[in-house]
């Protein structure tokens, strides 16, 4: 099958990695039997006694990187996110505790695909892994932006990481970073340019919905600013200060459960630091188990299709 | 010496550390030492778990002194922590013994800023934080295969409970030690037959152990716990053993060196096992110190013709003394 996956935001990420790992002898990447879906056996090609193949046995996955850390290397751990984060949780935890840094892949985060259903689809990896302290969690928007956050973890970070990764081709409506875009750890960027409100979004899905609403929303000549913020629970205040100025109704999307996700993480840090001002702000979650089916009718049944959002977001803009 | 808590400082334990007898007189007499400072630090913290600390406590002292290099610091040392970690009052007086902790440390167990209830890396000479079960020998070979990887010398030890093989991580873990090669690994299973306060075999049983842990690949060994000259032999026997991941399985007695809390006597009158966790009360306590005390002294007499000084620590006043009780 001839299928070119080089733009997926798996592909890019196993490519940097491959890259990050010729300079620096201190990666090891660990797998629980799904390399597969992120191509990671690239990897093991170019650096077979770099890669642990450890089966579908995540706990012991996790605490051997955990061993292997504390040795001073730094270990990358891949799974799907709804496996690693939730099963191996108190693994994680516990790794952390011991102030190493490993960097852990949470593979397939998020709603779509979502033809496997709820054991699959991760909705739950932000709020399982956000209240562990000494940790970070990213979810990229597109294979630009991944090889820049996968960078800075491996590079500049202290804390452990989490990196949220979409599976999937991108979109056609997607918007592209800028050739000199340069990632800011707790800092967005912004896509579209708009007026009193704001979509603050994440990964590949829920910036297409951005994209696609906020484009509804300019034929009726009301525009709608789209940011996109790969960093997921932790937020630079100058720049959250900077975004939110001049703004009335905010509007955070969340690949993620209602509880616990970016939203909820994003409006604590808001309201913690005083920076609301009587805004509006509107969560716009999953709340619900995740649905299974085609992504299109995944969608609607979640009320995140972007006629459910228009409607959602209008009830929000016309109470002015 | 009523209503005194004892403890034998550093410099005393160093009369046994330097003095010219054989190695398992010499076990004997450290393992007796660390027993009384294990009794005394979890009475003074108030809690703590003293029947596993004294099972392990001669596998602690034989590994710690006998088997494996003081130095602490490259990624050359040799490693042991214990998986099941509620031991850590047996591994602090160890600790403490060799001089990498200090007395202010083990009067301050389970204390803010002192010694953690489970163990921590933030103290010296600990290796890994563990407390929650079934992670150690997981953690244990990702050493083993990062010291390898890193060309350093691998001599890992890794001690789990026998109520801890209850979970699914420990099988998850000797599946993939063994598919990966990881044969540098040596965990022991302090095997006393008591998980909490009943039989291991009562709660989940787990049934012939040597005959499953074989069949997961691994060299077997079972010997007893408590005997110095059987370890000696059996760690020797290892090091030939270079094809397989290593497992033993020590037959131990849960509180062993205290008569009364041993589990083979509480047993047979009771059908529970009281000394699982927390701190033995007055009475109870004072009459376990005063048998370690006995045996200290015999021994240190028969061994070093010498009477150790034992150590009281009443609020904040400290007073060193022989205590003619034998």
């Amino acid at each position: 099958m001839v299928n070119n996956k080089n733009n997926w935001i798996t592909n890019s990420f196993t490519s940097e990695l491959i890259n990050l790992a010729k300079k620096n002898k201190k990666i090891i990447l660990l797998d629980a039997d799904l390399a597969d879906d992120a191509d990671l056996y690239r990897f093991k090609k170019k650096y077979p006694n770099r890669f642990i193949q450890n089966g579908i046995a995540e706990q012991d996955m996790v605490s051997m990187a955990g061993g292997i850390s504390l040795m001073g290397l730094l270990p990358v751990v891949n799974s799907f996110a709804s496996f690693l984060t939730s099963r191996a949780n108190e693994q994680i935890f516990n790794n952390a505790s011991e102030n190493t840094k490993i960097i852990y892949i949470s593979l397939y985060s998020g709603l779509l695909p979502a033809g496997a259903g709820k054991s699959h689809q991760s909705i739950r990896d932000i709020s399982l892994l956000s209240n562990i302290p000494n940790f970070k969690i990213y979810h990229p928007y597109n294979s630009t932006e991944v090889k820049k956050v996968l960078s800075h973890c491996i590079n500049k970070e202290k804390s452990n990481c989490a990196i949220r990764l979409t599976i999937g081709p991108p979109y056609p409506e997607q918007i592209n970073l800028k050739n000199n875009y340069k990632f800011i750890d707790g800092c967005g960027t912004t896509l579209i340019k708009g007026k009193k409100y704001l979509i603050i979004a994440y990964g590949q899905l829920m910036i297409r919905q951005a994209i696609k609403v906020s484009n509804l929303f300019k034929k009726k000549k009301i525009l709608i600013e789209v940011i996109n913020m790969p960093s997921i629970n932790f937020f630079n205040e100058k720049w959250v200060n900077k975004i939110l100025k001049n703004k009335s109704k905010i509007f955070l999307f969340d690949e993620h459960y209602k509880s616990g996700g970016f939203a909820d993480l994003f409006l604590s840090f808001v309201n913690e630091n005083k920076l609301s001002h009587n805004k509006v702000f509107k969560k716009i979650a999953i709340d619900k188990f995740p649905a299974c089916g085609q992504p299109e009718e995944v969608l609607k049944e979640h009320k995140l299709d972007e006629k459910s959002l228009f409607n959602t977001m209008n009830k929000v803009i016309t109470n002015d | 010496m009523k209503n005194k808590i004892y403890f034998i400082e550093k410099k005393e334990i160093n009369k046994i550390l330097n003095s010219k007898i054989d190695i398992f007189a010499k076990a004997e007499l450290i393992s007796l030492v660390c027993r009384l400072n294990t009794l005394s630090m979890i009475k003074k913290a108030g809690s703590g778990h003293l029947g596993t600390s004294m099972s392990a406590m001669d596998l602690m002292v034989w590994i710690k002194f006998f088997l494996q290099k003081k130095e602490i610091k490259d990624l050359n040392r040799d490693i042991f922590f214990s998986s099941k970690g509620h031991d850590a009052p047996a591994l602090y007086s160890i600790l403490y013994a060799l001089g990498l902790i200090s007395l202010e440390n083990i009067l301050n167990l389970r204390r803010l800023n002192g010694l953690e209830g489970h163990p921590d890396i933030k103290t010296k000479g600990v290796e890994a934080n563990t407390g929650s079960l079934g992670m150690g020998i997981s953690k244990a070979k990702g050493i083993v295969w990062a010291k390898k990887y890193l060309k350093k010398r691998r001599n890992v030890i890794v001690l789990t409970g026998d109520g801890e093989l209850q979970e699914g991580q420990i099988f998850e873990s000797m599946q993939t030690t063994f598919h990966q090669k990881i044969n540098d690994l040596i965990v022991i299973v302090d095997h006393n037959k008591i998980q909490s306060s009943q039989y291991v075999k009562n709660i989940i049983d787990l049934l012939d152990l040597k005959k499953k842990f074989k069949s997961f690949g691994w060299h077997v060994e079972r010997f007893d716990g408590h005997n110095f000259k059987t370890m000696h032999k059996i760690f020797k026997k290892l090091t030939n053993i270079k094809n397989k991941p290593k497992i033993l399985i020590a037959d131990t007695i849960k509180g062993k060196g205290i008569k009364d809390i041993e589990h083979t006597n509480v047993m047979k009158n009771n059908k529970r096992y009281e000394w699982h966790a927390g701190a033995p009360n007055d009475k109870d306590y004072f009459a376990f110190q005063m048998e370690l005390i006995k045996k200290i002294n015999k021994s240190t007499k028969k061994y070093l013709n010498i009477n150790l000084k034992f150590l009281s620590v009443t609020k904040n006043k400290y007073k060193t003394e022989v205590l003619e009780i034998h």
